[in-house]
């Protein structure tokens, strides 16, 4: 029995007949359906707090290892605004290496400590995935990429003319990019683990030792003691790269998806 | 998900309850329902299992105190199940360059001086090379000419990435160890009873040796497609070797003082890391498709 005898007001009744569905029938049409998963975290409107450690990948002279901290707000699923900081001081390493190298060859490579950095920095997530682990259970991760400027404190080390040079501290600005990966343990909990690199022109010893006596006159080029001799004229482009390894905190931890699953 | 949180709130668990040393009862969770039982993942693609694997490789030497290294080399991988792998990865130092630092040495202003301070540290033979007419640094600084290392190779996690919710590719982690024989070139030596000065400048000349080291790396494979592959993997491998052929060591306390020779006193740990990029390719060409 036809249905529409039963309840011949039921919307596919009425729809029957004000569409032809032979000629409806003859259209073409693209065969797809996008199965849409929900993403596995909301990060839009929330804050990310991830507190990290920073540990130096390419600095084989002097380790500038560091405890760090990010606040990053999402404006929406994919850009991030946000700031972060490293502290450095009390914790560069200065190689045994440096040392034997001077000593054997007696050449010297201008070293430099660093006290803090922090950049305003923006945040972009391309990539998301899902990985499962021993055949087993399944965890969300994403990648992402940023990007910013800031401030980088440096100081040289003096081992050029150590007796006479008392560096301070320099403000530097500092560009910085990165790439990382956040692994969800929870929709507002993940480990990060991401590779930075914070670039600047830093500024070093001077490799020469002004000639003249200390007891010239303290703006005399000639006296040692002059600051204005103990800078390089040269001011490298230097990359301090580091691997920091975190966590990262979304806050509110909870969030509502905009359609039902 | 939530398996894995409990997992991980279960190990914590209980190595708290064997902190407390006291007496802990496990509790059984039990999952009902129709996904009882079910696997994690249904008709996955199985890229490794049963498949041979041949990766060309060029791997990056990180943080170098005098020569960079760039090693070409080849994996080869069979795979056993999903999860696990056997195989040898071998490279060849092909491709080296100085370090700022050894370009510094060289130079003839600011550099080493050769004289009678650095005569045993640095060839001071006076010849028709560059750098002032001394034989460069760079002759006697250590060279990673070979690497040949069996490994097993784990592979705990696989899944996908999605990148612009444009492109989708499967991929994994792994963690790979081994044992590997490396051959390296460093400074011979001299000094001792018997043998050349340290000062004579054929002194200086490299020799071969062959060192044990153990090796681990871990790294990500991406498949784009059924038969190739691309993967990143950054890898250690420790040993001690003299890379400058400095004379360093031996003497005084400790022996941290220069004893007038060079041997293998004079070698320090490395933890020699590198950054490897592969491309691989999987026989047979189709991947088995999971239950």
């Amino acid at each position: 029995m036809d249905i529409c005898q039963i309840t011949p007001d039921a919307p596919q009744c009425t729809a029957a007949k004000e569409i032809n569905f032979g000629e409806e029938a003859k259209k073409k049409v693209h065969a797809e359906v996008y199965a849409v998963e929900q993403q596995y975290v909301i990060k839009a409107q929330r804050l990310e707090i991830m507190p990290y450690w920073a540990f130096t990948l390419n600095d084989q002279f002097v380790s500038h290892d560091a405890p760090g901290l990010a606040l990053n707000y999402y404006i929406t699923q994919v850009l991030a605004v946000g700031v972060n900081g490293n502290w450095y001081g009390g914790l560069n390493a200065n190689s045994d290496f440096n040392f034997q190298n001077r000593r054997a060859a007696r050449v010297a490579v201008p070293l430099n400590d660093y006290q803090a950095s922090g950049d305003l920095n923006f945040t972009y997530v391309p990539m998301y995935g899902k990985f499962a682990g021993f055949g087993d259970f399944i965890f969300n991760y994403d990648a992402f990429l940023e990007g910013g400027v800031g401030l980088i404190r440096t100081e040289p080390i003096p081992v050029i003319d150590p007796d006479n040079r008392k560096f301070t501290w320099n403000n530097l600005v500092n560009f910085d990019v990165g790439i990382g990966v956040r692994i969800f343990f929870t929709r507002w909990l993940a480990a990060v683990i991401e590779v930075r690199d914070i670039m600047f022109f830093d500024k070093l010893e001077n490799l020469t030792i002004a000639s003249g006596s200390t007891t010239l006159s303290i703006n005399n080029p000639n006296n040692p003691l002059n600051p204005s001799t103990w800078y390089s004229d040269n001011h490298p482009f230097t990359n301090d790269v580091q691997l920091q390894v975190g966590v990262s905190l979304f806050l509110p931890t909870s969030f509502e998806y905009r359609l039902p699953k | 998900m939530r398996r894995f949180v409990r997992a991980v709130l279960a190990s914590i668990a209980v190595v708290g309850a064997l902190s407390t040393a006291s007496t802990a009862r496990a509790q059984e969770l039990e999952l009902t329902g129709p996904l009882k039982g079910a696997p994690a993942a249904r008709h996955l693609r199985l890229y490794r299992q049963g498949r041979l694997e041949l990766a060309p490789t060029a791997s990056f030497t990180l943080l170098d105190e005098y020569r960079r290294t760039i090693l070409l080399g080849a994996r080869l991988n069979y795979n056993i199940t999903d999860w696990i792998a056997i195989g040898v990865w071998g490279a060849d130092g092909a491709i080296t360059s100085d370090t700022s630092l050894a370009t510094e040495i060289n130079n003839p202003v600011t550099g080493a001086p050769r004289d009678v301070l650095t005569a045993i540290n640095v060839n001071h033979s006076n010849g028709t090379y560059p750098y002032g007419g001394y034989e460069p640094f760079t002759n006697q600084t250590a060279k990673l000419n070979y690497v040949i290392a069996p490994q097993v190779t784990f592979i705990p996690f696989r899944g996908k990435l999605a990148i612009f919710n444009k492109i989708f590719v499967d991929a994994d982690f792994y963690i790979a160890a081994g044992g590997a024989l490396v051959g390296i070139q460093e400074r011979g030596d001299c000094g001792a009873s018997g043998q050349i000065a340290c000062t004579a400048p054929n002194s200086f000349d490299l020799t071969s040796k062959t060192k044990v080291a153990p090796t681990g790396s871990v790294g990500f494979t991406f498949y784009p497609g059924d038969w190739f592959s691309i993967g990143v993997e950054y890898r250690a491998l420790p040993f001690a070797w003299n890379r400058a052929g400095f004379d360093s060591r031996g003497s005084g306390t400790n022996g941290n003082f220069p004893d007038g020779e060079v041997n293998s006193k004079d070698e320090t740990f490395r933890f020699n890391q590198m950054v490897t990029v592969s491309i691989g390719f999987s026989f047979p060409f189709k991947p088995k498709v999971s239950e």
